[in-house]
């Protein structure tokens, strides 16, 4: 796929990191649509404006680079969830994209969970801790796709379309040559996603703490 | 899908009285309750059924596949070794100038490409400051005929990277230059958009008109932690294949080497660890045969026993044998190197264990097990002892430039003043003669090096210059 098509990915990409950072606060503090539509409407166009040096998509992607395909899609969820709240229940949009998409239901747990599980191996060794290097794989990726496409056919057999999904779409791109990397990890993953996906875990562990210590106390 | 479902269901019913159909019966029976819609939010129409969604997942993966890079042939592109006959010919010569800076700015990492016309250019970064936005990658021409540079001139900006590569770009850095197989000149400079050195990414521009003009600047993606620090010092080689291998470095808490695998287009096939830990910098490669090659690296620890690192390679860099202590000291800097036509191996280093005022040439005649001192590039004694008072180095620097400059008429305006202020900002009052590069040019070697972070400096020498030190330097 051609620079410009790349180029226009990962400055979309930010953008969207952008906006699903303000979604995530809008849901919390405003409830009317109104407000967080047009909150988002201007905030996506303030950050493709140049200032002085630079715009904040592209400050961004200085920072971040490319966000990855399942990244891209979660955060275009987040900010499709926060556009779309108030749809009524019955419809299809509505229902799929509901705010509390991003809450580890059924449907990506096991998503974050081999994220979590991938990039704890993945990144350290990557940093140089190890004289195996995992990203190296993504440059030639046959084993890596095979990996995938079994990956793939579990959650999907596993009734984690959603997931599924994800993985799918990211060796889609990579097979359309979307980004500027030509590294498979690219694609699958970033420090982004693990960080959440990481938090994603940490806060459902809590939350299953938590309710285990209230089942006593009740008791009692 | 729904017809395939009413030719089950028919199937299932024709098969259900029939002694022989049991098997038969359970099977559809599964297939059946594979082909159950899905009960996720996000089963699209027209992916309702699991089978529907296998076969598309296998023929992504499949299109995938097909773009993977074909095997690659592990083997270096090298000349032929020329047995040298032991004779000296025409007149030993060696002579030093400075390049131009019309600025009068800081500057530093340069980095040297011989052409087929055996003119030279020469890149370097300069600025008000190292690390500043206003820091620029410069080139200038060298006429071998005439002996002298070209004004220096602007290539590469921090805007024009930003323009090119679309995001946001804070301050470039540590260019180097190489010409392939094709002549097509590249260019590989390093850039960061946020925090120091360590946040840095590798990018590059090529020109087919030998730097007259130039394409628009491209990243490298070689590193999964947002891109960061993908460093560069050392120049590529080729592969037997024409694709070319550049040695990079990461220094992000940790600092190890790898060799990133380009083809034409810049594109990565491949990334070839070299080390990992804390204390490896700057691989610089030698290439012995197609399959045979030795890599220095830069000693990056605080702590003992300050030598280059090394590894080596049998099966054309495909593995790398763990990397041990050479017999080189490395002060912490950078080297640089090549591989004579001969198959000897010549090297410029700090060859001392702390600081960086010594410059010296060493040659390995057995594939980087032992080097012997050639000559020294930049030596004063009166250092080894350590830095001098502010007086006496400003004596000392303006003795040095007189001696010089009387050679080659070049004054570059207040530079004994500049070098002191350089000095001040390292906090030491030694010289620091740093950032080797090498290049040969017919029977001419050129060596560019950072002369005390105001200047860059070229020493020239010939084959009978370095035939004649050698002979020198046998005990």
């Amino acid at each position: 796929m051609s620079a410009e098509v790349s180029h226009a990915y990962g400055l979309m990409g930010c953008a969207l990191l952008i906006l699903a950072t303000v979604s995530f606060w809008l849901r919390l503090f405003v409830r009317s649509d109104f407000a967080r539509r047009g909150t988002l409407g201007v905030i996506f166009m303030l950050s493709w404006i140049p200032l002085p040096r630079t715009s904040m998509v592209e400050f961004l992607r200085g920072v971040v680079g490319d966000i990855a395909i399942p990244t891209f899609l979660l955060f275009g969820l987040m900010v499709g969830g926060c556009l779309l709240s108030s749809l009524p229940k019955h419809s299809s949009a509505g229902q799929k994209l509901r705010p509390d998409f991003f809450v580890p239901d059924d449907s990506l747990r096991w998503f974050f969970i081999l994220v979590v599980g991938a990039g704890s191996l993945f990144y350290p060794m990557t940093m140089g801790f190890t004289i195996m290097d995992p990203y190296a794989w993504g440059y030639a990726p046959n084993v890596m796709l095979l990996v995938c496409l079994s990956v793939i056919l579990a959650l999907e057999f596993a009734g984690q379309r959603t997931a599924a999904v994800l993985i799918l779409l990211a060796v889609a791109a990579y097979a359309a040559g979307l980004m500027e990397s030509s590294n498979l990890w690219d694609y699958l993953m970033d420090p982004l996603l693990f960080g959440i996906s990481l938090s994603v875990i940490c806060r459902g562990i809590a939350e299953q703490v938590r309710s285990r210590r209230r089942v006593p106390a009740s008791r009692g | 899908m729904g017809s395939g479902i009413w030719c089950l269901k028919r199937f299932r019913s024709k098969c259900k009285d029939g002694p022989q159909g049991a098997f038969l019966l359970r099977c559809a029976g599964r297939i059946l309750a594979m082909t159950q819609q899905s009960t996720d939010p996000l089963s699209f129409p027209v992916l309702r059924t699991r089978w529907a969604f296998c076969l598309a997942a296998v023929a992504i993966c499949f299109l995938a596949w097909l773009r993977v890079p074909s095997a690659l042939e592990w083997k270096f592109q090298v000349a032929a070794v020329e047995p040298a006959d032991g004779k000296t010919t025409g007149e030993a010569r060696a002579v030093k100038r400075f390049l131009p800076n019309a600025d009068k700015s800081s500057v530093h990492a340069s980095s040297i490409v011989s052409l087929p016309d055996r003119s030279l250019l020469a890149f370097w970064f300069g600025g008000s400051k190292e690390g500043n936005r206003d820091v620029t990658i410069r080139c200038s021409r060298f006429d071998p005929e005439s002996g002298t540079w070209s004004p220096d001139r602007t290539v590469i900006t921090t805007a024009l990277t930003q323009q090119g590569e679309n995001r946001y770009i804070k301050m470039l850095g540590n260019p180097v230059a190489f010409l392939d197989g094709n002549q097509k000149l590249w260019v590989f400079y390093v850039s960061v958009s946020i925090g120091g050195w360590s946040g840095s990414s590798a990018n590059f521009v090529t020109s087919t008109d030998f730097g007259i003009t130039w394409s628009v600047p491209r990243k490298i993606v070689s590193a999964p932690f947002f891109n960061l620090c993908t460093q560069l010092k050392s120049p590529p080689f080729l592969y037997a294949d024409g694709t070319i291998g550049l040695p990079v470095h990461q220094e992000m808490g940790l600092k190890f080497c790898s060799i990133l695998r380009l083809d034409d287009d810049g594109k990565v096939l491949a990334k070839q660890r070299l080390t990992h830990g804390w204390s490896t910098l700057q691989p610089l490669p030698f290439l012995i045969d197609d399959s045979s090659a030795l890599v220095l690296m830069r000693y990056a620890s605080d702590s003992p026993p300050f030598m280059a690192s090394m590894t080596v390679t049998n099966n054309g860099g495909r593995n790398w044998s763990p990397a041990e202590a050479s017999p080189i000291p490395n002060p912490n800097s950078a080297m640089a190197g090549l591989t004579l036509k001969d198959g000897r191996q010549l090297l410029v280093c700090n060859d001392q264990t702390s600081g960086r005022s010594r410059l010296s040439l060493l040659m390995s005649r057995d594939n980087g097990e032992s080097w012997t001192l050639v000559s020294h590039v930049e030596y004063e004694p009166a250092f080894d002892a350590g830095p001098m008072d502010a007086g006496e180095y400003q004596e000392w620097l303006r003795r040095l430039l007189r001696e010089s400059l009387a050679e080659h008429r070049t004054e570059p305006e207040n530079l004994v003043d500049r070098a002191m202020e350089s000095s001040r900002n390292q906090s030491s009052h030694m010289p620091r003669f740093e950032y080797p590069s090498l290049t040969q040019s017919a029977e001419e070697f050129h060596l560019l090096y950072t002369w005390n972070r105001v200047m860059i400096r070229h020493f020239q020498f010939n084959q009978a210059w370095l035939d004649q030190q050698i002979q020198n330097s046998k005990p």
